[in-house]
C-alpha cells in the first residue's frame, strides 16, 4: 500500500463528507473541489502526467461551474442525514472497503480506492435522493460519480489515458449540466430550490384540460 | 479519421443550431443544413477506420454507422413534420449534440468509455431539449432527468467495474455477477423508462418537444442498451447459467414493463403520452434480452434496436402530424380522424406492422430469439403474443379514427392537396365566403377572429372575443409562422369587405365528401392561410364571423397592400395551402423507413451480428 493513494483516499473521503454535509454552500464547494482534484491520485500505478493534468483541469472547471451555482444558493442546508450520521456512515463504509475480501471481490487496484469509492457512494446517496436544491443535487451527483470511478480504479485497475479523457469529459459535462440546471431553476423561480417548483403545469388539472404550460 | 470528421461536422452543426435556435427562419435553415451535413458525414464514415490516441482507440463499425444513420434520417423526417406545424427550437441541436457522443460511444471497444460517452450524450441532449423555455415544471423535469442520467451513469460504471469481463480480470463470484447484472439492468431500465421508472416517459411527453422524444426515449437509451449488452455478453454470459434468481427478477421486470406499459398507453388520453408509453412497452423487450443472456438473442436485439429508434420516431412524427391536422391531441376528440387523414392512417398501420414484424423480419426474429432463450415453447406464437401488446394501443387509435367524425375531424381541412387552387391564384390573398359548421368552443383558428360588424362580442353580449380556443401547441413549440400583419387585422376590424374570388373560377368545397362542410348554395373555398387562419366567414354561436384575409401578392391577381407578410406569403402560399398533405406524406415516408428498419434492410442484421463481440463461452445458457 503506497502512501499517495492512501493519503488521497483520506482526503477524498473527508472532502466528500464536507461536500455533502456542510451547511454553507461555499464550504461544501470546497469539499467537492477536494474530491474532484484528489480522486485521480487514488490509483496504483498513478496516471501519466498528461491524463492526470486533464483530470485536474476538468475537476477545476467543474468546480468553477458549481461555484456559479453556489453563489445563488440560499441559506444553510446541510445533509439530509445530518453531519454526524454522514460521518459515521462514511467511516463505516471506508472501514469495510479496507478489508481485503469485501464482497469477495478480486481487486486490480489499491484497497484505499475500494474504501474511498464505497465511502463516497454511501455519502452521496442521501444527497442525491433528498436533494433540496440544484447545488446540493450537483454536489451529490459529482461525489457519487467520483466514488464510482474510484471504485472502478480499485476493481478494474488504473484507468487508461483514453478513459481518463472520457472521465474528464463526463465530469465537465455533469458540472455544466448542474450549472445550467441551477441557472434554469433560478430563472424560473428566483431560487435554486427544487421543492418550490410546480408539481405540474398549472397545478391541479381538471380531467381533459390541456397540459400545456405557459410559454 | 472519417469518424473525427463526422464528430467535427456534427459538433459544429449542433453549436450553430443551438445559437440560431431563437430565429425561426435562420434556425430552420441552419438546423436542416446541419442535419443534412451530419448525415453526409455519417455516410462518408469508412467502416474499419481506426483512430488511436491516448492509449485508446475508436473504430468505425458498420453497425454503429447504421445506428447513427437511422437516427439521423428519422430525425430529419420528424423535423420536417414538426417544422410544418411549429418551430421546436431545441430539437435539432439536441439531436446533433447527442449524435456526436453516441457515435463515439458505439465506436469504442472499452465499455467504460462507451458508458461515459453515452452518459454524456444523455446529459447534453436532455439539457438542450429541456432548458428553454423556462417554466417551473420544465425545470423540475430537467432536474429529474439530470439526476436520472447521472445516476444511471454511476450505476453503469459500478456494474461494469464489479465484473470487468476483461482478460486480466479475475472471474467474479456468482453473487457479485448477479449484483452486477441487476445494477446494469437498473441503469438501462431507467433510461428506457421501464417499470418502475415509467413516470419518466410521462414527464418527458409533457415537457419535452415532440421532436426530442425519439432522442430521449429511444435513441440514447438504445445506445445504453447496446453498450451494456456487449458488456453482458462478455462478462455475464459465461457464468449466466447460475443466475436463475437474478435473471428471473429481470424477466419479471421486463414482463411487467410489457404489460403495464401497454395498459398505461391504453388509458392515456394525450397522443404524446400514448406514444411514449407504447415506446416504454416496446422497451420491455430490451430488458428481457438481459434476462436471456444468449448470443443469438443479443445479436437479434442489436438488429432490433435501430428499428426501435425508427418506429419511435415514426410515432413521434405521427403525433405531430395529428396535432397539426386536427388542432388537438386528445384521443377522445379525434373521432373519425381517419376520414380526414387516410395517409396518416396508413402510416400508423405501417408503424404497427413494423413493431410486430413478420416472419423473417429483424423485429420478428429478435423477439423470437429473446423469447426462445427465456422460455421453452413455440417461439413464433410467443413472438406474436409479445408483439401484440404495444400494437393494441395503435388498434385503439384506429378504432377511434374509424368512428363517426367528431367536431375536430369535421373542422379539419383534410389531406387533399390544393395545388390546383393555389396555382390558379385562389391563394390566401383571396378571401372567400365559406360557412363551416363549427360548433361553439371548437378550435378552428389561431389568431384574431372578428364578426362582420367589427365588434368583438359573443352571443351573451359580453365584450371580448367569442369562444374560440386557440389551436393547441406543445410546450416549447412556437407557431410555425409569424402572426398576421397588423395592417390586415386593422382593415378587417374596420369592416372592409373581403375580396371575392375571381370570375370564372369554380369554388371548391373543403371536403365535398362531407356534406356537412358544404354550405347552402354550393361549395365554397375556405383557405387555411398563414398562422393557421381559415379565411372567410364562419357562423359561431349565432354570430357570423369573418376571418381576415392576408392579401399576398399572387400571380394573376392584383397585388395586395405592401405588407411584409404579404410579400413573404407570395413565395410560400403553395406550402401554406398544402401543409397538412405534405406533413402526412412526410410521416408516411417515416413509416416506410420504419418498415425498412424493421425488415433489417441495408445489411442491418449482418452488421449487428458481425460487430457483436463474441462471448467468452459460446454456449447458450438455459433460461431462468
Amino acid at each position: 500500500m503506497t502512501l499517495i493513494p492512501v493519503a488521497a483516499a483520506v482526503a477524498v473521503v473527508l472532502g466528500a463528507v464536507v461536500g455533502t454535509a456542510a451547511r454553507s454552500a461555499r464550504v461544501a464547494l470546497l469539499g467537492l473541489a477536494v474530491v474532484l482534484l484528489f480522486s485521480p491520485f487514488i490509483a496504483d500505478p498513478l496516471p501519466d502526467t498528461l491524463p492526470l493534468t486533464i483530470r485536474l483541469v476538468a475537476g477545476t472547471l467543474a468546480g468553477y461551474l458549481l461555484l456559479v451555482t453556489a453563489r445563488r444558493a440560499a441559506g444553510p442546508v446541510g445533509s439530509p442525514l445530518g453531519a454526524a450520521a454522514s460521518l459515521a456512515a462514511t467511516a463505516a463504509a471506508f472501514a469495510a472497503g479496507l478489508q481485503p475480501f469485501t464482497l469477495g471481490l478480486a481487486r486490480l487496484g489499491p484497497d484505499a480506492a475500494m474504501a474511498a469509492g464505497l465511502a463516497c457512494l454511501v455519502v452521496a446517496l442521501p444527497a442525491v435522493v433528498a436533494a433540496r436544491d440544484a447545488f446540493r443535487l450537483g454536489t451529490g451527483l459529482l461525489v457519487g460519480l467520483s466514488g464510482a470511478l474510484v471504485l472502478r480504479a480499485a476493481l478494474a485497475g488504473s484507468p487508461s489515458p483514453a478513459e481518463e479523457v472520457a472521465i474528464a469529459f463526463a465530469i465537465v459535462t455533469l458540472g455544466g449540466a448542474v450549472a445550467i440546471l441551477g441557472a434554469a431553476a433560478s430563472g424560473a423561480t428566483g431560487a435554486l430550490g427544487l421543492d418550490d417548483l410546480a408539481t405540474h403545469p398549472g397545478g391541479a388539472r381538471r380531467r381533459g384540460s390541456p397540459p400545456v404550460p405557459p410559454r | 479519421m472519417s469518424l473525427l470528421v463526422f464528430a467535427a461536422v456534427t459538433s459544429a452543426a449542433a453549436a450553430a443550431a443551438f445559437v440560431t435556435r431563437n430565429w425561426r427562419r435562420v434556425g430552420t435553415l441552419v438546423a436542416f443544413a446541419g442535419l443534412v451535413l451530419a448525415l453526409g458525414a455519417a455516410l462518408a464514415v469508412e467502416v474499419g477506420d481506426r483512430f488511436e490516441a491516448a492509449g485508446g482507440a475508436i473504430e468505425a463499425t458498420a453497425y454503429g454507422r447504421l445506428f447513427v444513420l437511422v437516427g439521423l434520417v428519422t430525425a430529419i423526417l420528424v423535423l420536417v413534420a414538426a417544422r410544418l406545424t411549429a418551430w421546436q427550437r431545441n430539437g435539432p441541436a439536441a439531436v446533433l449534440g447527442g449524435a456526436v457522443s453516441l457515435a463515439f460511444g458505439l465506436a469504442t471497444p472499452d465499455v467504460a468509455i462507451g458508458l461515459l460517452a453515452v452518459g454524456g450524450a444523455a446529459l447534453v441532449a436532455t439539457l438542450v431539449a429541456l432548458v428553454a423555455p423556462l417554466t417551473p415544471w420544465r425545470v423540475r423535469v430537467l432536474a429529474r432527468e439530470v439526476r436520472g442520467a447521472a445516476v444511471s451513469l454511476i450505476l453503469g460504471i459500478v456494474a461494469v467495474s464489479l465484473v470487468p469481463g476483461s482478460e486480466q480480470a479475475v472471474p467474479a463470484g456468482r453473487a457479485v455477477t448477479g449484483i452486477a447484472l441487476v445494477v446494469a439492468v437498473t441503469a438501462v431500465g431507467h433510461r428506457l423508462a421501464a417499470v418502475p421508472f415509467h413516470a419518466r416517459a410521462s414527464r418527458l411527453a409533457e415537457a419535452a418537444p415532440t421532436l426530442g422524444l425519439p432522442l430521449l426515449l429511444a435513441w440514447i437509451p438504445a445506445a445504453w442498451a447496446i453498450v451494456l449488452l456487449d458488456w453482458a455478453g462478455a462478462a455475464i454470459m459465461p457464468t449466466g447459467a447460475g443466475l436463475g434468481l437474478e435473471r428471473g427478477l429481470v424477466a419479471a421486470i421486463a414482463a411487467t414493463t410489457l404489460i403495464l406499459g401497454t395498459v398505461a398507453a391504453l388509458v392515456q388520453d394525450e397522443i404524446e403520452k400514448t406514444a411514449a408509453y407504447t415506446v416504454v412497452a416496446s422497451g420491455g423487450l430490451v430488458v428481457l434480452g438481459f434476462a436471456a443472456l444468449d448470443g443469438a438473442a443479443r445479436d437479434g436485439l442489436r438488429a432490433w434496436l435501430p428499428a426501435f429508434v425508427a418506429f419511435t420516431a415514426g410515432l413521434a412524427g405521427w403525433t405531430i402530424a395529428i396535432r397539426g391536422a386536427f388542432g388537438t391531441g386528445r384521443v377522445h376528440d379525434l373521432a373519425g380522424w381517419i376520414r380526414r387523414a387516410p395517409v396518416l392512417a396508413a402510416a400508423l398501420v405501417a408503424i404497427g406492422v413494423a413493431i410486430v414484424g413478420w416472419p423473417g423480419a429483424a423485429t420478428w426474429e429478435a423477439r423470437a430469439a429473446v423469447l426462445k432463450a427465456i422460455v421453452d415453447g413455440p417461439a413464433p406464437v410467443l413472438a406474436v403474443l409479445a408483439g401484440i401488446t404495444p400494437v393494441l394501443v395503435l388498434v385503439r387509435l384506429v378504432v377511434v379514427g374509424a368512428a363517426r367524425p367528431g367536431p375536430a375531424a369535421i373542422a379539419a381541412t383534410g389531406e387533399r392537396p390544393r395545388w390546383g387552387a393555389a396555382v390558379l391564384g385562389l391563394g390566401p390573398g383571396s378571401a372567400h365566403r365559406a360557412t363551416s359548421p363549427v360548433p361553439a368552443g371548437q378550435a378552428i383558428a389561431r389568431g384574431p377572429v372578428v364578426p362582420d360588424d367589427g365588434s368583438l362580442q359573443d352571443s351573451d353580449g359580453d365584450a371580448g372575443p367569442p369562444a374560440l380556443s386557440a389551436t393547441e401547441e406543445r410546450p416549447g413549440d412556437e407557431p410555425a409562422e409569424d402572426p398576421p400583419d397588423p395592417a390586415d387585422e386593422a382593415a378587417a376590424a374596420a369592416g372592409e369587405p373581403a375580396a371575392q374570388p375571381p370570375a370564372g373560377v369554380p369554388p371548391v368545397a373543403d371536403d365535398p365528401a362531407d356534406p356537412a362542410s358544404e354550405p347552402p348554395g354550393g361549395p365554397e373555398l375556405p383557405w387555411r392561410g398563414r398562422a393557421g387562419l381559415v379565411s372567410g366567414a364562419h357562423r359561431v354561436r349565432g354570430h357570423r364571423l369573418v376571418l381576415p384575409a392576408l392579401r399576398p401578392t399572387v400571380p394573376g391577381l392584383p397585388p395586395g397592400p405592401p405588407s411584409s407578410d404579404g410579400r413573404r406569403m407570395a413565395a410560400g402560399h403553395l406550402l401554406d395551402a398544402n401543409r397538412t398533405p405534405i406533413r402526412s406524406a412526410v410521416v408516411f415516408l417515416l413509416a416506410v423507413t420504419t418498415l425498412l428498419a424493421a425488415a433489417g434492410a441495408f445489411g442491418l442484421r449482418e452488421a449487428a451480428a458481425e460487430a457483436a463481440p463474441r462471448p467468452v463461452a459460446a454456449e447458450a445458457s438455459p433460461g431462468p
